[in-house]
């Protein structure tokens, strides 16, 4: 008797004590998230803006920036994921070299080997169009930024686009053309110059059935591939054909040879107006110098923005502190791809992927919790439908936006100077 | 489309075409006196870009004033291929040849691509950002020294081959190997000396391009591609048409791309390349 009594107590002290202990055991110390981005390749400047951002998101997540305490930020005096108890987040890295061969293989060996809770990247939109099926197959919520307006109309359930697509990007060119137009400056021809990956191609697509919506008749379209010594036809074509309001994708080393091309030939037109890509790398800046001025791009971050969200300037500073560079589109937007992972693990109080992924579902971020000018909610394709853009235009080698007016930190320079007269 | 930018795609394709014809130099000086075709050419010319552009980073050299190192490194480079390779597949069959060559080139490739990894890199010149006016054409400086670089590298080569002892000895291998011999003429030696030269010519062309193209370790095919097609447009073989093919595939490009889309500049030149073999098998200057 008394031994099945004893037996009886040790079960019950059993029983009690996996309560206790069995929660515990559950909640990971870590949660491992997993960041594809061109380390190395034509952007490898890119590559590290973008893993910079989310380092400084997820040291963020941690506890570890304290400028950030106090503001609305999602994860500003978090000290890791609320939900798990403090779990740290932990980025590993993978380097697609741009290549949509070595980004999907890369993307497979991260999933495989490192087993992350989620995914985010590969930048180059032609990258990610090549990982989006095998992150689909692996069931593993993934974030992008990149543009491809093609990549959420495939019906994928573990792909959220954090940024702006080629249309809402393309969109703000033309509220920008319109707006100048009110401002008596004048403009013929549109026209596209575009490196032949599914981010140019896309984007130029965008453009021109915007362009046919607005009723403007779209002029010389270029597309080129990017390894190539000489792109003289390419600027001749478009001089000759008085494109005056020229988009432009490239990434930096075609966009150097781009510039380069174009002061050679004399062709300035009115407006060149990119997605961002080779004018968003450092690399660009130094090997153009004063030639970088004047063209335009898709903004959608700027410190300047701070009497509307004090914020961004302090969590610049604290940036600038720690990398001696300010923030910049790219650092911003993985910074955010980094926070949209976080809130969705914290909602989710799981680091289970498929968890992750239903909360990801349900993301509603406001502008002031981000450091992007706009908020992360995603429609039922899960693209971001709060997404929009400024125009930045580079004066004195910096991008200062000069549009819509009330973000606006400088005029616009209109028409781009001819080069014989810089 | 005016006269005006009619011409000036005439001589931007020039310009460009200079230095395709320096590749295609250096390929069919080899093709020429070997009867082997080097699918390596492009990834020396890839190395002697790497090489330019160390010398820049690591101790402030301008390419132009590394060209005299290149060149030489490239020759003692050349002469190591034929001595440790080529040398030993030459009495095989013509596939082991090419299956030499075409493993040097994977080679060659992926160790840059180990060593250095894809990044674009690229050298700073005087020359890199100069622009010169002639009239309403406009040149950059840096292609126009590159132009100017192979028109001299060529003739120099030309003067080698036609009035030095050495020269006119290659071009008795060339035409005769056994007959050489015959005469004293050894001939390992020329052909080392050939594979040096011509492994040079990539390394003065690599110099003469840094200064307004990026290297990584694909850009071998920037240059090889419409390098082979000048080759066999000049007549395989002929050295002084291989130079006339690369302008004629640089026109051809530039030109071409300006008056029809520069998407197809590519297609256009071999389409001319396909044309002309159909025509004349032997090339327009063939033998």
């Amino acid at each position: 008797m008394r031994g099945r009594v004893l037996g009886l107590v040790l079960a019950i002290i059993g029983v009690v004590a996996l309560g206790v202990f069995a929660p515990d055991a559950q909640v990971p110390k870590e949660v491992v998230v997993g960041v594809i981005i061109p380390l190395t390749g034509p952007a490898p400047g890119t590559g590290q803006d973008c893993k910079v951002g989310a380092e400084f998101a997820a040291d963020m997540i941690n506890g570890g920036v304290k400028a950030a305490t106090g503001s609305a930020l999602l994860g500003a005096g978090w000290n890791g994921i609320p939900s798990l108890g403090g779990a740290r987040l932990k980025l590993v890295f993978a380097d697609s070299q741009a290549s949509p061969e070595v980004g999907r293989a890369e993307a497979e060996r991260l999933i495989t080997t490192v087993k992350p809770s989620a995914t985010m990247g590969a930048w180059h939109s032609g990258v990610t169009v090549a990982i989006a099926p095998v992150i689909e197959r692996y069931r593993i919520p993934h974030t992008t930024v990149s543009t491809a307006t093609e990549l959420t109309q495939r019906g994928f359930q573990y792909l959220f686009r954090v940024g702006v697509n080629a249309h809402q990007g393309g969109e703000v060119l033309f509220q920008y053309l319109e707006w100048m137009g009110k401002d008596g400056k004048k403009w013929n021809k549109l026209g596209q110059l575009h490196e032949d990956t599914a981010a140019g191609v896309n984007f130029a697509n965008a453009v021109e059935e915007m362009a046919k919506a607005r009723g403007i008749t779209p002029g010389l379209r270029v597309p080129y591939s990017r390894e190539q010594a000489n792109m003289d036809s390419e600027i001749l074509k478009l001089k000759s054909a008085g494109i005056d309001v020229l988009v432009q994708t490239s990434y930096t080393s075609d966009g150097i040879i781009i510039r380069k091309t174009m002061r050679k030939l004399d062709y300035a037109p009115a407006l060149i107006f990119s997605q961002g890509g080779f004018d968003d790398d450092p690399k660009f800046y130094e090997a153009m110098g004063d030639d970088a001025n004047f063209g335009s791009k898709r903004q959608l971050w700027s410190p300047a923005l701070s009497s509307s969200k004090p914020i961004l300037k302090a969590i610049n500073d604290e940036f600038k502190r720690r990398n001696g560079r300010d923030m910049n589109d790219n650092s911003v937007r993985y910074f955010t791809n980094v926070q949209v992972i976080a809130d969705s693990i914290n909602r989710a109080r799981s680091a289970e992927p498929a968890a992750i992924q239903k909360a990801m579902v349900g993301t509603d971020l406001r502008a002031e919790q981000v450091l992007l000018v706009h908020g992360v909610k995603f429609d039922d394709k899960h693209d971001n439908v709060l997404a929009r853009a400024m125009v930045a235009q580079v004066l004195d080698r910096q991008l200062k936006i000069v549009f819509p007016p009330e973000a606006a930190t400088a005029r616009p320079v209109w028409p781009i100077p001819a080069w014989s007269a810089r | 489309m005016t006269l005006e930018i009619v011409l000036q795609s005439v001589v931007s394709g020039l310009m460009f075409g200079g230095v395709i014809a320096l590749v295609a130099v250096g390929v069919s000086l080899i093709w020429g006196i070997m009867d082997v075709i080097n699918f390596a050419y492009g990834e020396y010319l890839m190395w002697a870009m790497y090489l330019t552009f160390f010398l820049y980073a690591g101790a402030g050299l301008d390419p132009l004033v590394s060209l005299p190192v290149n060149a030489l490194v490239l020759f003692g480079a050349g002469v190591l291929t034929y001595r440790l390779v080529i040398q030993r597949v030459m009495r095989g069959p013509v596939f082991a040849q090419l299956l030499s060559t075409f493993g040097l080139f994977v080679l060659l490739r992926y160790t840059a691509w180990l060593v250095f990894r894809p990044d674009d890199r690229q050298a700073q010149s005087l020359v890199s950002n100069g622009v010169l006016k002639l009239g309403e054409l406009r040149v950059s400086t840096g292609e126009l020294v590159a132009f100017v670089g192979s028109v001299l590298a060529t003739s120099a080569l030309f003067c080698f081959l036609t009035w030095t002892k050495t020269g006119k000895a290659l071009r008795a291998v060339a035409q005769d190997r056994e007959a050489a011999l015959a005469l004293g003429i050894e001939p390992d030696r020329l052909y080392a000396i050939a594979w040096g030269i011509s492994a040079a010519a990539a390394g003065v062309a690599g110099s003469l391009v840094s200064p307004f193209m990026y290297v990584n370790p694909l850009v071998g095919d920037v240059f090889l591609l419409p390098g082979f097609a000048a080759v066999a447009l000049g007549g395989f073989g002929n050295v002084y048409g291989a130079f006339a093919g690369g302008l004629v595939i640089g026109v051809v490009n530039v030109t071409g791309g300006t008056l029809t889309m520069p998407k197809v500049k590519l297609a256009l030149v071999y389409l001319v390349f396909l044309a002309v073999l159909f025509m004349r098998p032997r090339g327009l200057w063939g033998r």
